[in-house]
């Protein structure tokens, strides 16, 4: 199935945070799964997820999402 | 490689450095870091260290104790540490390290409140303190740099460039644009230090250091007072002069007579430059390129140290398609944008500088002084250039229903006008009537707009041939051959047998600019003071210099 606008961009922002290419980038992947998703990276997407979407992440957020899918829904982007 | 060395965990930077090979100190050791002989600060292919520091982390503790002078004090003391520390790796790395340190920024709220600007319990004290010793610190070493981080945080505001929420977690304090633009100024300043700057300002006149044309408005007539739009441009004047003082050296190339502009700048109270500002003038009908090379020759620099300011995005374009090693920025639409325009697009990008040597104080004197013409590299090809516009023209013979612009381009031209005989609108009337007599308008268009009707032509046919009573074009379209499209035109609708041409031309104090066109097209000038030629040989000389393809008559190319 062809993803849509929003999920493109998603994830466009998700490779760009983590230095890797997009194609290596699934909605359905968690944090175990991503080895460029590491402590400093997870930071970055979420700075970049907050300038991009105009959204503000709390620490209790920080520490509970580990995987793309989970903050795809939370960004309302679904 | 470039080092960065914080207080606080500035690692998510690398974002915006992704061509650079970075290298952060490990978290709370910048300092150990400076001093370590077996720190990768010591590799050889360093050539940055950024050492970025948190105010509040700097003063730790301190902020949560009343700032008497004592508590201040041993703030200082311990930023006198670090600086000492900086130097010694500064005195070790030598030339090819460069250390860029920011201003320091305190956040903006705490529990001394008003007591900071009403009582000497003030942290701001403590922050000026601060950066005004980083700023001598500084001076007295050669490879050090100030960036002003806290210019950036004041421009953006605190709250918009600092968040909390990554701070627990990872000390983290700004966010993602907060690290954006201090990498752009970063990558700024160094290139203030590293590149060749811009040297050359150069700059059009009408519309652009003044409102109005003043071929037709005149010396005094000219948008430039100290009120409304006109102290707009006085003061868009005051910030180009100031530039002098940083060795920038100032040119004018424009579209006028040399000695309309003169008069501007001898009688005109309002004007805030000088002549003898400009290092070099190009004042006259050429087409701006050509003057652009000239200006390059008499100065004796690169057109790539130039930067040319122009109202007119015909200009601009000729310009850059011509010279593109010239820079053009674009150009306000408001002239009351103009000064924060220049300060942040133009002098912020192109003349910015980390420091300024004697020499170049008094850099328009020295240039001044030389005057030798040197060979240009630049091949220039203006015919491409006036082809890159795709003008088309329409000429209009004796229309019906633009009468009142035709009269309004009578009324009101005088620079490029052959006789400034200023036709009535019965007499316009009664020419387009006669049918002896023909009325030409002339519709211009290029690809960057349409700039309606811009020339009219009155001519008559006379037992000798045809008489050209007047011929007169505005000047923004001067110098891409249109107006000896509009004479062949003419010429045209008279053929195509061969017949005399003859044409007054009346000198006035503004149509200079019009004095070369006659000559120019092959006619020379009678004992009894008209212009005159063979329509075959007017011809030939027209078809040698127009440059425009697409030139239609009443409807019909």
């Amino acid at each position: 199935m062809a993803r849509s606008e929003n999920e493109e961009a998603f994830l466009r922002l998700v490779a760009e945070s983590f230095g890797v290419d997009q194609n290596l980038i699934a909605l359905e992947q968690t944090r175990d799964q991503l080895d460029a998703w590491d402590s400093l990276n997870h930071i970055m997407l979420f700075m970049a997820l907050e300038r991009e979407y105009g959204v503000k992440f709390s620490t209790e957020d920080l520490e509970e999402y580990d995987s793309l899918g989970q903050i795809y829904t939370r960004l309302n982007l679904g | 490689m470039i080092a960065v060395l914080s207080n606080i965990n500035i690692e998510p930077v690398k974002l915006f450095f992704r061509d650079q090979k970075l290298y952060f100190s490990p978290f709370g050791q910048y300092r150990q870091e400076l001093l370590n002989p077996e720190s990768p600060l010591r590799d050889p292919s360093l050539k940055h260290v950024i050492i970025f520091l948190d105010g509040d982390e700097l003063c730790g503790d301190a902020l949560h104790q009343l700032p008497t002078e004592a508590v201040r004090a041993d703030v200082i003391e311990e930023f006198e540490s670090l600086l000492d520390m900086i130097r010694q790796f500064s005195e070790e790395s030598g030339s090819a390290v460069l250390i860029t340190i920011n201003t320091i920024v305190l956040s903006p709220y705490r529990f001394t409140n008003f007591l900071e600007v009403n009582s000497e319990y003030s942290f701001r004290r403590l922050e000026q303190a601060l950066n005004d010793r980083l700023g001598q610190f500084a001076a007295t070493l050669p490879s050090v740099l100030v960036l002003d981080w806290m210019r950036i945080v004041n421009t953006h505001g605190y709250v918009n460039l600092y968040a909390t929420n990554f701070w627990y977690q990872a000390r983290i304090k700004i966010n993602q644009l907060g690290l954006q633009l201090l990498s752009e100024a970063c990558h700024r300043l160094w290139g203030a230090v590293s590149e060749n700057p811009k040297k050359v300002l150069v700059l059009d006149l009408d519309n652009t250091l003044w409102g109005g044309v003043v071929g037709d408005l005149g010396p005094t007539g000219i948008t430039l007072s100290e009120d409304g739009q006109g102290k707009a441009y006085r003061d868009f004047q005051k910030a180009v002069r100031s530039l002098m003082q940083l060795g920038v050296l100032l040119a004018i190339n424009s579209k006028n007579s040399e000695s309309i502009v003169k008069e501007v700048f001898e009688s005109n109270r309002m004007m805030v430059l000088q002549y003898d500002d400009f290092a070099a003038t190009a004042v006259n009908w050429n087409n701006k390129a050509e003057n652009m090379l000239d200006i390059a020759a008499n100065l004796n620099l690169g057109i790539d140290s130039f930067v040319f300011i122009d109202d007119s995005q015909v200009e601009r374009e000729i310009i850059r398609s011509t010279l593109p090693d010239v820079t053009v920025p674009e150009f306000p639409n408001d002239p009351a944008d103009l000064v924060n325009w220049f300060q942040q697009e133009v002098v912020f990008s192109y003349f910015a500088k980390a420091y300024l040597t004697d020499s170049d104080r008094n850099k328009t004197q020295q240039y001044k002084a030389r005057n030798k013409r040197v060979e240009i590299g630049a091949k220039l090809s203006i015919e491409d250039s006036i082809r890159h516009l795709e003008i088309r023209l329409n000429v209009y013979v004796d229309p019906q229903d633009m009468r009142s612009r035709i009269s309004q381009l009578i009324q009101k031209t005088n620079q490029f006008n052959m006789t400034t005989v200023r036709y009535s609108d019965s007499e316009i009337e009664s020419i387009i009537r006669a049918p002896d007599r023909h009325l030409f308008a002339l519709e211009y268009e290029d690809r960057f707009g349409a700039e309606g009707i811009i020339g009219v032509a009155i001519c008559g046919v006379r037992p000798e041939g045809m008489h050209i009573y007047n011929l007169l074009l505005s000047c923004r379209v001067l110098g891409r051959t249109v107006e000896f499209a509009l004479l062949k035109s003419i010429l045209t609708f008279f053929g195509p047998d061969k017949f005399m041409i003859s044409a007054p031309f009346v000198a006035t104090q503004r149509n200079e600019a019009a004095k070369a066109f006659y000559p120019g097209c092959g006619l020379s000038l009678e004992e009894n003071g008209e212009y005159c030629g063979d329509s075959n040989l007017v011809l030939q000389e027209l078809d040698r210099k127009i440059l425009i393809d697409e030139v239609v008559v009443d409807g019909s190319q």
